[in-house]
């Protein structure tokens, strides 16, 4: 066709169209970009969707009906696939710095159920006293206003869903009524479905579950398809579309039924697109049992005699036609402390019982296996969390003793045990404790496919490589640090309990969200390969050393450092002016009010963050020429003489004090921590900056 | 033991476990059975079939890539792996004639990781480049009339409000 030299074709245009499709799967958006103008044959080839669809594949892992698109409808593959890149890309700008923001929506309420919809980049809080959900944006943290109101005293919100569907749909439900929200940039409507169970009781729903996998179409209209599920605890299950929010079908699932001696709750239900799945707990009798519905009406005078399929049944349960019971799972505990994960797309449940035991089972068939976990003392296991999801061939289960012990997913088999004992109080290579308790007491865990993330209750996050276990790093967030210094002032009131940790499925990073108490924060990382890797800890080892430093020592040489680099001809990098005007304005003002002695950060001698990351890389470049053993014992020395120095000038310990007290005496209901988050972020980068330089000298000195 | 017959008659006896590698010759040798003989590689001349058992010989050892219903997770893996291994590296470096040769040959002998490097490397060599620097790396001649080249632009225009 085209794009020849010579007479001879260049050999580049050899290669066919799906290794071309290949090649650009490596591509970032902006060269992509590029590539249609460089000759006909790509321009034409870069029209087709086969390119923008094996892109997208390759990259995300998914291929269509097993995602939503991220504007609700399908679009063109192309769209599709540019919008998510340049979604992850400004990610990716937010630069590698751990938790570089804590936001506090609402001062006054403890964050309880947090839910991060990674697809859509959007997290959404709810708080059921003041009845407000707040929806804030994952890679600012900002909060997109206003609130959502509610309700106050209608009832609690028991589920909060996302749907990959419709981007900003959300479902709870109060009292007999489900709600269901759906807000998308253009459109704001809201479907209330009266529970019809007037025949029986208002009983208050006490589950409810959206399906993410259904058609498309589920919020266009009526397609037969399941929209969203509702049970109270009478045992009325309902199905609804979603659009609408008309009645799909509802049954009644006998929950307890007093003449066969049936007591029981539902604890879950859930869908696959296709059926619905109720589990229901029955304490008496120890056991759980699964039921599998095809989400259809059904009359309850058809009833069917089912037979047990278990020794611990022993009297036959009467059941709708439409419904199945399709496994009982017996578990030998006098309580049913219950926590499960359920995964769309490999159809895996999991469960645990009574705190002791986990199982996984596969939806498709019923089918349930055991994971064994490594019996930890007489008394036996109390499970904290468990987790799993889409990407993932893990469960993570944590328990009581501080211990994760990881099992396959489809297997079952125990993989490896990481004893958190080892790493939670102690702030990797510093040697510090942070928390005196002899044992570890783990918050919460999250993982996706590269990295597994705990949090433990005195909110030390740790990261580990969710292959091995290996420990890769730990730290203290930032909201932690504020606290820690601010404890006695504050009592144990505010102490900042981590509720809730949310990380990336598909991404490669432990970037991610936690709600810490009141506040919101998120921690990214990108972890390098190989030998970057490496890099990664000794710049890790020299920022806990670069911390020993006293803050007023720190300040000044801060300072010296800036200039210094100015005077060298820094490129500048081009900024909107605006911006840093503001910035710069919201600094100055912070600092006034704090009428500490770091007014004197003026704007002129601040570089721009792109600049300072660039000369942080500069610097971490030049450093990797230092040998691994000369490094080690520069760092020693350089430790000494920093406590020295850190001894010398005790008691001028003023930094980041008091960021949060102005917030929570403050009587804006959305107080915004937009101060303290600017603020940190200039003076992370300024650390950091200098952190690197400092180690660099002193290696130079050592030569 | 197969020998493998390139397309300008050369043969190269290489080790069944490095044969494998190629998910075509493995599934051929499956269906053949253990004594497989000759197995002719039209399509690749000696020089390159040569590179490419260097490639399988390094390699051998490797955990064969995944297939079917791992598929979400071996995507997740290559994300992963952006960076290219050492060797790797220098094993690619060779002229474009022979790299786009090798990228074909893992293509069409189903070389899984192959065909990533290779894929990989070519798209290094675009990256952060403009369309006048790309059709200068790959000798490409710029055949649209500028004109046309307006209307590309145009047409691209709404990708730019990032």
């Amino acid at each position: 066709m085209s794009g020849t030299v010579l007479g001879k074709k260049a050999p580049v245009l050899g290669l066919p169209q799906e290794v071309f499709a290949e090649i650009c799967s490596s591509l970032d958006v902006a060269s992509l970009e590029n590539l249609v103008l460089v000759c006909q044959q790509w321009t034409e080839w870069m029209k087709d969707d086969f390119v923008w669809r094996t892109c997208f594949q390759r990259v995300f892992g998914v291929s269509e009906g097993e995602f939503g698109w991220m504007g609700g409808e399908p679009t063109s593959w192309r769209r599709e696939y540019c919008n998510r890149m340049l979604t992850l890309y400004r990610w990716s700008r937010k630069r590698a710095a751990a938790n570089r923001t804590a936001v506090c929506y609402r001062p006054r309420e403890t964050v309880t159920n947090m839910r991060c919809f990674w697809d859509h980049g959007i997290g959404m809080i709810a708080y059921p006293h003041s009845g407000l959900l707040t929806v804030f944006d994952l890679s600012t943290l900002k909060a997109h206003k206003p609130s959502i109101h509610i309700g106050r005293s209608m009832g609690p919100i028991v589920g909060l869903i996302c749907s990959s569907m419709s981007p900003y749909g959300f479902l709870h439900a109060t009292d007999a009524n489900l709600d269901v929200l759906l807000l998308s940039n253009s459109c704001k409507k809201r479907v209330t479905m009266k529970f019809a169970t007037s025949q029986v009781h208002e009983a208050p729903i006490v589950q409810c579950w959206m399906t993410q996998t259904a058609s498309p179409k589920v919020c266009q209209g009526p397609d037969g398809k399941v929209g969203a599920l509702s049970i109270d605890n009478a045992g009325w299950v309902a199905n609804w579309e979603l659009g609408g929010g008309k009645l799909v079908g509802k049954m009644l699932l006998p929950v307890s039924d007093v003449t066969t001696g049936h007591t029981g709750i539902v604890l879950d239900l859930f869908s696959d697109g296709k059926d619905v799945f109720i589990v229901v707990g029955r304490p008496v009798k120890q056991i759980v049992e699964i039921y599998k519905w095809d989400g259809q009406s059904a009359d309850v005078a058809e009833e069917v005699e089912v037979e047990p399929i278990s020794e611990a049944e022993n009297k036959p349960v009467r059941l709708p036609p439409n419904i199945t019971l399709i496994t009982t799972i017996s578990s030998k505990v006098d309580h049913l402390q219950y926590l499960t994960q359920f995964d769309e797309k490999s159809g895996m449940y999991i469960i645990t019982l009574g705190g002791m035991k986990v199982y996984t089972m596969d939806a498709k068939t019923g089918n349930t296996s055991t994971l064994t976990v490594p019996s930890e003392g007489e008394d036996g296991i109390c499970v904290i969390d468990v987790t799993s999801g889409s990407v993932i061939k893990h469960v993570a289960v944590a328990t009581h003793r501080g211990a994760i012990h990881v099992f396959n997913l489809k297997s079952s088999d125990f993989v490896y045990t990481i004893d958190m004992n080892q790493y939670g109080n102690v702030i990797a290579g510093s040697g510090t404790t942070v928390s005196d308790s002899q044992q570890v007491s783990i918050g919460t865990v999250a993982l996706n496919a590269a990295v597994l993330v705990t949090v433990t209750d005195s909110s030390i996050i740790s990261v580990f490589d969710v292959l091995s276990g290996s420990h890769l790093r730990t730290f203290v967030p930032e909201s932690h640090r504020g606290f820690k210094q601010n404890r006695d002032a504050f009592g144990t009131r505010w102490a900042p309990l981590c509720t809730d940790l949310s990380i990336d499925p598909l991404s490669t990073s432990h970037r991610g969200v936690m709600a810490c108490g009141v506040c919101i924060e998120s921690f990214e990382q990108i972890l390098p390969d190989g030998n970057s890797r490496r890099q990664a800890k000794r710049s890790s080892k020299k920022k806990t050393i670069a911390r020993g430093l006293s803050q007023a020592e720190m300040l000044s040489i801060q300072r010296a450092e800036i200039n210094d680099q100015i005077s060298t001809g820094v490129e500048k990098i081009k900024e909107d002016k605006q911006e840093v005007e503001k910035r710069e304005k919201i600094v100055q003002k912070y600092n006034g009010s704090r009428n500490g002695s770091m007014g004197s950060f003026s704007g002129g001698e601040r570089l721009s963050e792109e600049e300072q990351l660039k000369l942080a890389l500069l610097m971490s470049q030049d450093n990797n020429v230092i040998r691994e053993d000369e490094e080690e014992a520069l760092a020693r020395a350089l430790e000494a003489s920093l406590l020295e120095a850190q001894n010398s000038s005790a008691g001028n310990e003023s930094f980041s004090e008091e960021p949060y007290e102005n917030g929570f005496e403050g009587e804006e209901e959305d107080y915004h921590d937009d101060y303290q988050g600017d603020y940190e972020e200039e003076d992370e980068d300024l650390k950091y900056a200098l952190e690197l330089s400092l180690a660099e000298e002193a290696s130079r000195n050592h030569q | 033991m197969v020998t493998l017959v390139s397309s300008d008659g050369v043969s190269f006896n290489v080790d069944q476990k490095v044969a494998s590698r190629s998910a075509l010759i493995k599934n051929m040798m499956e269906d053949i059975g253990e004594d497989a003989g000759e197995i002719p590689v039209p399509n690749v001349s000696s020089n390159v079939l040569k590179k490419v058992i260097e490639y399988c010989t390094y390699h051998k050892d490797d955990p064969l890539p995944q297939s079917g219903e791992d598929e979400g997770t071996s995507a997740a893996d290559k994300k992963k792996s952006t960076v290219i291994d050492d060797w790797d590296y220098n094993f690619l470096q060779v002229d474009q004639e022979m790299l786009f040769e090798i990228i074909l040959t893992a293509n069409y002998l189903d070389i899984k990781p192959l065909l990533d490097v290779g894929c990989k490397t070519v798209a290094n060599m675009i990256k952060g480049k403009t369309p006048e620097e790309i059709r200068r790396t790959f000798n490409i001649a710029n055949d649209f009339t500028p004109e046309e080249e307006a209307q590309i632009r145009r047409e691209n225009e709404w990708a730019e409000d990032r």
